[in-house]
């Protein structure tokens, strides 16, 4: 019997395993990932804080904002998918638990300022734009954090 | 007084139709993270572009033939065939990313997901390219592109620290969280943006459209000379308002909506309504001028009959190359591709793409069989060369650069 057959199932099982294995980065990798994942979420909070700014003293048409938000979310909504599929070294397993809890966190609140907005529930805007700028908070520490360990092994 | 009028209309649409999609994206995506410190690189291109874009016309006036009708004669096939292929699927790429621009504009209007749009523009543009006069849409949608203005007095009205920003601009400094890679990528991109083939592919089509002859060349000139620049200045206050206000606040542009937030802050929903009008008739323009340039340029390379200077029957092997592109963009569209990735890679591939686009028009515009008394001088082919020079670094570094820094992240 020809050994090509045997050699291609072999391969087939080899890259099939492969592919079940999630995407696993060094550690300076992932911790620059995680540190792009939680600006580009940042990013998406601060366009939100904007829009809503912007809505609140009527300079921005509705129509505009719903688009905007929509961007965000969906905008953050990939940065934590994103990172949340890629598997953290044992000993990062906090740090990668604080990232995905704090975009978790954000993308629920821009969740709720598109649907406030997309209702046009201005009543709700003053509290939503607190909820806001304490996401932005938790961001910017995590960043920070993140920021100071980029570059190390 | 008619000839005056002709100079003033030509500069505006050249200010108006100046910005595209490229140039909106990549211009607040470079203001917000790094000012103006990389504004020499869109002058660069802009240098670039009209020297280039100047040769184009004048082998357009002079020969009577668009500059890539005489490659294939001039070069030979094979270089020809090169040149049409890289230069092709850039031009598409863009026509795609404009179709996308559109939808992505006016979701801001109609707040309809831009997938749902992106079939509707496409047929749109097709029955502009199909019915409406070249002059039409050259003038009408530049003139509106003037809207983009709105960005220059937005950038005066928020009242930035001016000093500041021309010491960034004269001095190149890189703001210091940001890497030398990715500071060498957004400027190859903004140079690609501000170099896009088509721009060419359409001047010099859009001379034979006219039917220029040697005595516009100096109408033609006006154009380039005056028009590109200060269109160019609208793409240097999108990056400025950018940098005043999405810059400290931390955002990174991934949207068309971001770089319109800071027209509300400065000037009020009638500035976001005509900078919208801009928006639109920026990549509208673009992607009637882009589409109109893949006809161009295959119809070209064949020697078939082409243009909007002819009736569609006896042009139809060029609307059928038209309406086949356009039916293309629209399915890729629907397909759910983010438009703003596909501008990212429409400049960056617009790089890679420059020295076989620019190479044939200097070797051509050099030819004295063609040119006659208009052959290039000392000074054309002296700035022809210096830019050369500059293309084929940012061709070399585009691919480099796009991989090892994750497109710019």
């Amino acid at each position: 019997m020809s050994r090509i057959p045997l050699v291609v199932a072999v391969l087939s099982v080899g890259i099939l395993l492969t592919a079940c294995e999630p995407n696993s980065p060094e550690r300076p990798e992932w911790r620059d990932d995680a540190y792009y994942a939680v600006s580009g979420t940042s990013s998406a909070v601060a366009t939100a804080t904007l829009v809503v700014q912007q809505l609140t003293d009527g300079r921005l048409q509705r129509n505009y904002a719903r688009a905007a938000l929509i961007a965000a979310e969906d905008d953050a909504g990939k940065q934590s998918s994103s990172f949340s599929a890629m598997q953290p070294a044992p000993v990062d397993t906090a740090r990668y638990h604080e990232v995905t809890s704090v975009l978790s966190d954000a993308g629920d609140v821009l969740a709720d300022v598109r649907i406030a907005v997309v209702r046009d529930h201005s009543a709700s805007y003053p509290s939503l734009l607190k909820q806001l700028a304490q996401q932005t908070k938790a961001l910017d520490k995590v960043e920070s954090d993140l920021g100071g360990l980029r570059g190390k092994p | 007084m008619k000839k005056y009028l002709q100079v003033a209309l030509g500069i505006l649409t050249a200010i108006g139709g100046f910005v595209d999609i490229g140039d909106l994206v990549t211009n607040a995506q470079v203001g917000a993270r790094f000012g103006l410190s990389l504004v020499w690189a869109t002058l660069l291109g802009t240098v670039g572009i009209c020297v280039f874009a100047e040769m184009s016309g004048r082998v357009a006036a002079v020969s009577g033939r668009a500059t890539f009708d005489l490659v294939r004669e001039r070069l030979g096939p094979r270089f020809g065939l090169t040149n049409l292929v890289a230069s092709m699927l850039v031009t598409f790429l863009t026509f795609i990313a404009e179709i996308g621009g559109v939808a992505l504009s006016l979701e801001l209007v109609a707040s309809v997901q831009e997938v749902l749009i992106a079939p509707l523009i496409a047929l749109l543009v097709w029955l502009v390219l199909w019915r409406a006069k070249f002059n039409i849409i050259e003038n009408a949608f530049g003139l509106m592109g003037l809207a983009l203005i709105v960005f220059a007095v937005a950038l005066w009205q928020l009242g930035p620290d001016w000093g500041g920003l021309v010491h960034q601009a004269a001095t190149l400094a890189k703001p210091h969280d940001e890497l030398w890679s990715t500071y060498a990528y957004y400027a190859v991109a903004l140079f690609g943006a501000a170099m896009t083939p088509y721009e060419v592919f359409f001047f010099s089509s859009g001379g034979v459209e006219e039917r220029w002859t040697d005595e516009d060349i100096g109408v033609m000139r006006a154009n380039v000379f005056i028009g590109f620049p200060l269109g160019a200045l609208l793409s240097v206050s999108i990056a400025g308002v950018a940098w005043v206000l999405l810059g400290p606040l931390g955002v990174s542009v991934d949207d068309l909506g971001q770089v319109g937030l800071p027209i509300a802050v400065a000037l009020g929903k009638i500035g976001v309504a005509v900078a919208i009008v801009g928006f639109v008739a920026a990549t509208f323009g673009a992607a009637c001028e882009t589409g109109l340039s893949v006809g161009y340029s295959i119809s070209q390379y064949i020697g078939a009959q082409w243009g909007k200077y002819v009736r569609p029957p006896q042009a139809m092997f060029f609307h059928v190359v038209v309406a086949l592109a356009t039916l293309v963009a629209a399915g890729v569209l629907v397909t759910g591709v983010d438009p703003i990735m596909v501008t990212e890679l429409s400049v960056v591939f617009s790089a890679v793409a420059l020295p076989l686009t620019y190479f044939p028009i200097l070797v051509v515009a050099n030819d004295p069989d063609y040119m006659g008394e208009h052959t290039n001088g000392r000074v054309a082919n002296g700035l022809g060369v210096v830019t050369l020079v500059f293309v084929l670094i940012a061709a070399v570094a585009a691919i480099p650069l796009l991989i090892w820094t994750g497109m710019g992240r």
